[in-house]
């Protein structure tokens, strides 16, 4: 095999024999977060790869949550049903959504979503003998035991986040490769153009759409198993403009912009905590050092390094 | 991303972990006999002035115990160490610091949060860990029996207004109507619940309840319907401190002549320069004059400590913070261990705890399940000329 | 329902929307000369407050004169903004994005650390109600609400009729054109920043004996600014006039007639004018 595809089954065997190596439950949450993050925030990625800004994100992550949620809890469902469930429902909420927006372009586009976003928070919230209001819904199980493995420990939470990302990557990368990749890109460079050569670019802008939030979805969910808890105050205005931050610091040119982006933003106020009321100060800075430092996002530091242009 | 790239990031990543848990704890190195406790709090955004408000008891309380010593555990004596966390007042940052805490700096011991939504998503790791965990907040779930291990350390409205509404009914006993005035978060809601059914009970009648986007400043609208509807006091104990001064002021500017009346705690001087002295004329709150009628020793040790670290003028939000730290250093010290399983037991089976409050017990076993509401006496003042004027104390009944 | 409630509901609906058209103006001006949502714009609004908080509480300067000092003090910040930060990337959406979140953030920090968490108040100059067809208004409202106007005429005409005025409306049509035609695109784009900063300052000042004043209060008001340039239409001054006015007397009906449920009818109607109308009521395409 060649030498990339080496590399990438040597990270892979990295991060899958990383519990060996410590089981410290505080760094793993690190990279299950982490991971929940990439997750979703390729999704992100995707629809930006069509050129629409996305300032509602955590909604579509909001729905996958509350979805899973309820379909374990109140409809008795396993948690290996509900959790693909989840993702479908938030990529059916998105075509319900995306199908009349998407054709709005640009700085509205984004508008539109963060008013859905809120809409759907002030839903879940005006609906608390379903969806518990502002409280939350508490005691979110945990997913059922599969293959005999329980899910007591953080371990296995460890190992289904990296099959999920491994999974998403996977995905991304396909696209990115493929012609829908190739169709993406050219809607975002000139929809105009694509247009004029025959493409349906409504048709793609919201399968797009549908691939980023079905991710969301997912990644929703994971969340809410993995806390236990769903409460709207996880999927704020503020929540949907970090997935925005995550990836554009990560850098949106790459496919590894998203779980760079996400592990930078998740360790960051970890290693800020010294700082105590510092924190929000430092981490501002560092997110407009990061800016000017690096515009293209993290991605490009290696060849920055070695002085290539890259913006 | 190029190869070279790749191997890069992923260098570095293998470096950060491998740094990451072999470098020591991020809090400083335990000395020779430290009792390490953390503490969840706002400490930045919304929240904050309660949980600085929190910090600073706390902390009085904290340079009090190290100043005879430390903790008398058995025989050994352990300094107090507090690692305060912020939970910006959102459930995530909680839960972050929450595993940090639990898992990093391997406490057992939780001073923690105003915000119900913080605890939810914090109780998944102390109740699994037996870490004790002592809360306040408004939300009734937060105690519940699947959750022994949490403490709530302050009063809630439902304890509160038992005492309230009763002598509200005593003392001002032409008033027959009520109006609710609430945030939209999960405080106001269930301080919500609480007045209505309390008020129910009280034989008052609740003509308006209405709940506002928090972050208003211009409650007009609100306000004119409400006066429409003539109550003869409103109760807007969920909204935070300046909201409560700011529907004051405006509700006068707009003519309404009933009585204001909130359940939580007030510091009479921001509230009369936000709402004007002459509006906050009369209102009613659950704020103890900390040098009037009903002081104790204690108090004023509380009072002189708070000055000497901080200087004046003195938060009179404060004191009630300081039974965290206090009730926990007694339990401690009663029963002699470290254990939490057993502090936990000595909490729950003894029956009066001394505080600066006085008497204090733990109580709650048939309203919330489990006997794990601490219950202090509810003072109640009122304004008159600027100045907190002490009107009675009571000591709720929570069976 | 009476008449004076009636009125009442309208009054009250005049001095929230005026309240959201002077937050919001600042912002849709730069929306519409520089393309950038910024962010940092409700933490002018949060400065400004404090600004006339220290003027006239510490320092004991005249209300009018510390209003006056805001606007330029504030001002004179959002072009130092500007110039350091928001000029590099001046055609870079991302990263301007993100540097606008960096200085909300960043501002907003560190007003916490300097002025600590509590509310504080600025002593109102009048003092006292009137009474218009039976509805009440405080007299420091009245204040407020012609200074506003007066605020907002002054901007209208400004950008109208004076040159910068029209060499910023020029740029904001269509940038390129107008470089061509001799506008300093950055002059423009600084000018653009000290007013629109300037009213966000303006906006603190006027409003800070009315409510309080603490760190938070940028959050909330750039989301509200945000409400209302989309309704009105991004970068249109008189378009900011009427989705403020629009947006204060939705809620004033709303919360007077619906209750809280207002709260998702202004973000449903910023959907269905964006579905419909996507520059607004007032925007150009």
């Amino acid at each position: 095999m060649d030498r990339r595809k080496a590399i990438y089954l040597l990270i892979l065997a990295g991060l899958a024999a990383f519990p060996a190596v410590t089981q410290d439950p505080y760094i793993l949450n690190i990279l299950i977060t982490t991971g929940i993050w990439a997750t979703s925030v390729w999704g992100v990625r995707v629809i930006m790869s069509t050129g629409q800004l996305t300032l509602g994100h955590a909604a579509y992550m909001a729905v996958g949550a509350y979805a899973s949620t309820l379909l374990t809890m109140k409809a008795g469902l396993s948690f290996w049903l509900a959790f693909p469930l989840a993702g479908l429902i938030s990529s059916l909420v998105a075509l319900l959504i995306g199908y009349p927006t998407l054709r709005i372009k640009g700085v509205y586009f984004a508008i539109i979503t963060f008013a859905f976003a809120e809409i759907v928070r002030l839903l879940i919230v005006h609906w608390p003998s379903l969806l518990g209001g502002y409280g939350g819904i508490p005691n979110v199980p945990p997913p059922s035991p599969i293959f005999s493995i329980s899910f007591k420990s953080r371990i296995p939470f460890y190992y289904l986040i990296l099959a999920l990302s491994l999974v998403t990557y996977l995905v991304m990368v396909r696209i990115d490769k493929s012609r829908i990749g190739r169709i993406f890109s050219s809607i975002h460079e000139s929809d105009t153009l694509a247009e004029s050569i025959g493409i349906n670019i409504m048709r793609y802008k919201v399968t797009a759409f549908c691939i980023g939030c079905f991710f969301a979805g997912l990644s929703g969910s994971f969340y809410a198993h993995y806390f236990n808890f769903t409460s709207p105050e996880f999927f704020t205005v503020w929540q949907s403009v970090y997935c925005l931050v995550f990836v554009i610091v990560g850098g949106a040119g790459s496919v590894w912009g998203p779980p760079l982006g996400s592990f930078f933003m998740t360790l960051v106020p970890e290693l800020l905590r010294v700082a105590r009321e510092l924190e929000p100060v430092i981490y501002a800075v560092i997110l407009i050092a990061i800016m000017f430092l690096l515009p293209g996002g993290l991605v490009t530091l290696p060849a920055r390094l070695r002085g290539k242009k890259t913006h | 991303m190029s190869k070279f790239g790749k191997a890069f990031w992923i260098g570095l990543a293998i470096l950060t972990m491998v740094g990451g848990f072999t470098l020591p704890p991020l809090s400083s190195p335990a000395a020779a006999k430290d009792l390490k406790i953390g503490a969840i709090f706002p400490l930045s955004g919304r929240g904050a002035t309660w949980g600085m408000a929190a910090q600073k008891a706390i902390t009085v309380k904290q340079k009090e115990v190290n100043a005879r010593g430390g903790l008398k555990v058995g025989g050994d004596m352990y300094k107090l160490e507090i690692i305060w966390e912020d939970d910006k007042y959102n459930a995530a940052a909680g839960r972050m610091a929450a595993e940090k805490l639990v898992n990093r700096d391997r406490v057992k011991f939780i001073l923690g949060s105003q915000s119900s939504a913080v605890i939810l998503a914090v109780q998944p790791i102390t109740e699994p860990n037996k870490i004790l965990f002592l809360v306040n907040s408004y939300a009734k779930e937060v105690l519940a029996p699947d959750k022994p291990y949490t403490f709530r350390m302050v009063l809630t409205s439902n304890e509160i207004l038992q005492g309230m509404y009763p002598w509200m009914t005593k003392t001002y006993p032409n008033l027959k109507a009520v109006a609710f005035i609430e945030p939209n978060d999960a405080s106001g809601w269930s301080i919500e619940k609480d007045c209505r059914r309390l008020a129910e009970q009280s034989k008052y009648q609740v003509i308006f309840s209405q709940f506002y986007e928090r972050g208003t400043s211009d409650f007009y609208p609100l306000l004119n319907k409400m006066i429409a509807a003539k109550p003869d006091f409103v109760d807007f104990s969920g909204a935070p401190p300046g909201d409560q001064a700011l529907m004051v002021k405006q509700m006068r500017e707009l003519g309404y002549k009933g009585k204001t009346f909130s359940s939580t705690t007030m510091d009479p001087a921001e509230f009369c320069k936000i709402a004007g002295v002459q509006n906050a004329e009369g209102h009613i709150s659950n704020t103890h004059d900390l040098l009037g009628a009903y002081t104790t020793e204690g108090q004023k040790k509380y009072y002189d400590g708070y000055i000497a670290m901080y200087g004046k003028p003195f938060d009179p939000v404060t004191p009630k913070y300081q039974v965290y730290l206090d009730v926990l250093v007694q339990a401690i010290e009663k029963v002699g261990s470290l254990d939490t399983a057993k502090v936990m037991e000595v909490m729950e089976k003894t029956e009066e705890w001394q505080t600066i409050f006085g008497a204090s017990n733990f109580g709650g076993k048939v309203h919330y399940g489990i006997k794990r509401q601490i219950v202090t006496p509810v003072y109640i003042s009122e304004v008159i000329k600027g100045n907190l004027v002490n009107r009675g104390t009571m000591m709720p009944t929570l069976p | 329902m009476t008449f004076s409630f009636f009125i009442q509901v309208l009054v009250n609906g005049l001095m929230l929307g005026l309240t959201y058209v002077l937050i919001a103006s600042g912002f849709s001006l730069i929306y519409g000369i520089m393309r950038l949502l910024n962010f940092a714009h409700g933490e002018f609004y949060m400065l400004g407050a404090f600004a006339t908080y220290l003027l006239c509480e510490h320092l004991g300067v005249h209300y009018f004169t510390a209003l006056a000092l805001s606007m330029v003090i504030i001002g004179f910040l959002g072009v130092l903004v500007y110039r350091f930060f928001f000029r590099p990337f001046r055609d870079e959406h991302d990263p301007s994005l993100v540097i606008a979140l960096g200085i909300a953030m960043l501002i907003g920090g560190l007003a916490l650390i300097i002025f600590g968490e509590k509310d504080k108040s600025v002593a109102p100059v009048f003092s006292g109600v009137i009474q218009v067809w039976g509805a009440t208004l405080s007299k420091e409202r009245v204040a407020v609400i012609v200074m506003a106007i007066v605020l907002m005429v002054a901007l209208t005409l400004y950008i109208k009729f004076s040159k910068t005025g029209q060499a910023m409306r020029a740029v904001s049509q269509d940038r390129e054109a107008a470089a061509l035609q001799g506008i300093g695109v950055d002059s423009t784009f600084t000018l653009c920043m000290g007013i629109s900063s300037a009213l966000a300052g303006a906006a603190g000042a006027l409003l800070a004996p009315l409510f309080y004043v603490n760190p938070f209060l940028g959050m909330h008001a750039v989301l509200k600014a945000l409400v209302v340039v989309v309704i009105g239409g991004l970068g249109s001054i008189p378009g900011a006039i009427a989705g403020g006015l629009l947006l204060g007397f939705v809620e004033s009906f709303g919360n007077t007639f619906f209750g809280d449920i207002t709260e998702i009818l202004g973000f449903i109607i910023v959907m269905i004018v964006l579905l419909f109308r996507p520059q607004g009521l007032f925007g150009h395409g």
